[in-house]
């Protein structure tokens, strides 16, 4: 453990730079070729990395084991709330096509101060979410001039109710 | 410098002006707010380019963050709370002001050394960055690779703490480039869902990794600012000239170490703030007296991270490398305008150069006159509560994402918004990650780009001087933390010994 620490910690470094020197030559290699280009060696220098990648997630566990603040912060951290802000996020993000971004953002809003602040009453629930989705509709449409989101299911709604 | 000005001075410079203004006070309003930091407000802030023209556009995002970096110490000072990452010594050093009854005086030295800081290296901006990007202009495309590499090299070595988290970091910044078209090919590499054909934007990819992780790990670990805004009521009484004339060999001092640390890619003002401190602390004959609401200690880190913040701009506009996170955010800003910083910025927009230039120097002037008149109502927003500004930051980076690249960027976003939560938990930096994603292209295009000129040799590749340099200063950059830590261990036996 010790041995895998100092390694870790000691040459990390230096192997990582050798290692993206060794993935740059197979990567050109490859790219001379055209017989083993796009395929095979063409994804090395991407395909080490992601290697690379993969010790990064070995040594956020080895961190995990280590007893330090990250620990402390994955023992007592409010993972409840930030569940509740990463669904309000993915569903705001698949919502606002079909809702649109009023309707949407309005209701993402609501969620996050209720559910994320533990804000309760008309002014944070309706109050605070409608001015702030005004402020932004104004910012977008007539500032920016960036059409946002109408919302496909309103515009298929009107289009039933037009025919 | 005549000619200069009377470059300059053409009737766009009242739109420049008012992008100028604009960009300090919106810096001021963001950098002041507690839990908002400048990076994320630049960030969420970048679709305004898309309604400005190129000058004013980057003139706005330069002011503002020249600006933001300073403000951040008005809640350091005021409430203890630094409101960005550079203002954390001011929040140390400041601070006690406040508690004694001086917040006017703590503010007052904070603002002209930083303004002053800011508007020296805005100075030397102007000098240096043309002279290295003439320099630039003759690299090829082995030199630019290798330059890449340096750059990796420099960031890993100053982003402070495990070497190994740092150098990981920026593996994952450099995969995550790789995502998307082959820039040579077109093929594309790793993408398991539409979503990526477009690759990982750098927009969608600072707005998930700074501005919402920011706020869902604030969630995580229950860190909502919420400053005792009794310092608001205190009478203020701001410094006299003799007093700011006793900390000029400090202030000289500071903007040295601040500038050299800015230019040097991926440390940043934070570092520079740091850096300063410490250096002016062993110089202080009495340590004792030198913490704890002395204006020399907060003179330096206020000094050092102005500095630093323009520092950063000179490898950013001469060889295309941030010399800090919120200059590779900045960097967006010239990508929506489809402009390539780097020596050919020079040459093809040498009008636009110059308005960056001027822009920079007048926003340390501007944020200077207007931090004395507006210091106490800009410091009455710290009364926003965070949950407003929370919920803004959500709602901005998701908007402004898929304004930039649509609902594709906004997923993009919001995966790479968790994988900031992860590098969080792990005490991951964050900048080699964002520095990855910038130097990925430029390495593997310029090399590939070299090997093909060299006609597959890859000794011909870094065959130059420049290139064997740039690669001797990679080496240096990432053995100076070993050589730093051993030089440490044997002061302290030293000591250890002489006791």
């Amino acid at each position: 453990m010790r041995l895998q620490k100092k390694l870790l910690e000691g040459w990390l470094a230096p192997m990582g730079f050798a290692f993206i020197a060794l993935c740059l030559l197979i990567y050109c290699l490859a790219a001379q070729d055209p017989e083993t280009y796009p395929e095979g060696l063409a994804f090395a220098f991407p395909g080490l990395l992601a290697f690379m990648s993969l010790l990064f997630l070995v040594r956020l566990m080895l961190a995990k084991r280590d007893g330090d603040a990250t620990s402390a912060v994955h023992a007592d951290g409010d993972w409840r709330r930030l569940g509740i802000a990463g669904l309000a996020l993915a569903f705001y993000v698949v919502a606002m096509p079909f809702l649109g971004f009023v309707v949407s953002t309005f209701l993402f809003q609501g969620v996050i101060y209720r559910g994320v602040f533990d804000k309760r009453g008309p002014i944070w629930l309706f109050g605070v979410p409608g001015v702030t989705v005004l402020i932004f509709s104004v910012f977008f449409l007539y500032v920016l001039s960036v059409p946002l989101p109408r919302g496909a299911l309103f515009y298929a709604l009107a289009t039933i109710g037009a025919g | 410098m005549a000619d200069f000005l009377a470059s300059v001075a053409t009737p766009d410079l009242a739109v420049l002006m008012v992008a100028i203004i604009g960009g300090v006070l919106i810096g001021y309003a963001i950098g002041a707010l507690p839990g908002f930091d400048i990076t994320t407000g630049v960030a969420v802030l970048l679709p305004l380019s898309y309604m400005m023209e190129q000058g004013p556009a980057l003139a706005f995002f330069t002011s503002m963050y020249c600006s933001g970096v300073f403000a951040g110490s008005i809640t350091a000072i005021l409430f203890g709370i630094p409101g960005t990452s550079e203002s954390v010594m001011s929040a140390v050093e400041g601070y006690p002001f406040t508690k004694r009854g001086e917040p006017g005086f703590a503010l007052g030295v904070a603002l002209v050394c930083s303004g002053l800081g800011g508007a020296a290296a805005a100075l030397v901006l102007m000098t240096l960055a043309p002279a290295l990007a003439h320099v630039a202009i003759g690299f090829g495309p082995g030199d630019y690779a290798a330059l890449g590499v340096m750059g990796c090299a420099a960031i890993v070595s100053a982003s402070g703490g495990s070497i190994s988290k740092n150098m990981l970091a920026l593996m994952l910044g450099l995969f995550l480039s790789t995502i998307g078209a082959d820039p040579v090919t077109g093929d594309f590499r790793f993408v398991v869902a539409p979503i990526l054909e477009d690759g990982v934007g750098l927009i969608p990819a600072i707005i998930g990794l700074f501005a919402v992780s920011d706020v869902l790990w604030r969630v995580l670990v229950r860190d909502f600012p919420s400053p005792d805004r009794k310092a608001l009521l205190q009478k203020w009484r701001f410094p006299t000239f003799s007093d700011y004339a006793k900390l000029t060999s400090t202030s000289v001092r500071s903007w040295c170490v601040g500038l050299f640390t800015g230019v040097l890619p991926g440390a940043g003002a934070s570092s520079a703030a740091f850096i300063a401190h410490s250096v002016e602390a062993n110089l202080a004959r009495k340590k004792g007296n030198f913490s704890n609401g002395n204006a020399n200690a907060l003179a330096a880190p206020e000094t050092a991270k102005n500095a630093a913040a323009v520092g950063a701009l000179i490898p950013l506009l001469a060889l295309g490398i941030p010399g800090s996170g919120t200059a590779a955010v900045i960097l967006g800003a010239f990508e929506i305008h489809n402009l390539q910083v780097g020596p050919l910025l020079f040459t093809e927009h040498p009008a636009l150069v110059k308005q960056i230039f001027i822009s920079v120097l007048i926003a340390n002037i501007v944020f200077m006159v207007a931090g004395s008149v507006l210091m106490r109502p800009i410091s009455l927003m710290t009364a926003m509560p965070y949950p407003v500004i929370a919920a803004g930051v959500l709602t901005l980076g998701v908007a402004g994402s898929i304004a930039t690249g649509g609902a594709a960027a906004a997923g993009v976003m919001l995966v790479l918004s968790l994988i900031g939560i992860g590098l969080r938990l792990a005490q991951f930096p964050m900048a080699p990650v964002v520095l990855g994603i910038v130097l990925g292209p430029i390495i593997e295009v310029y090399f590939r780009r070299a090997l093909l000129m060299a006609d597959g040799d890859v000794q011909g590749v870094f065959a130059s001087a420049t290139s064997i340099g740039l690669l001797g200063a990679s080496v240096v950059f990432l053995s100076a933390p070993a050589i730093t830590k051993v030089i440490a261990k044997r002061g302290d036996r030293g000591q250890a010994k002489g006791a």
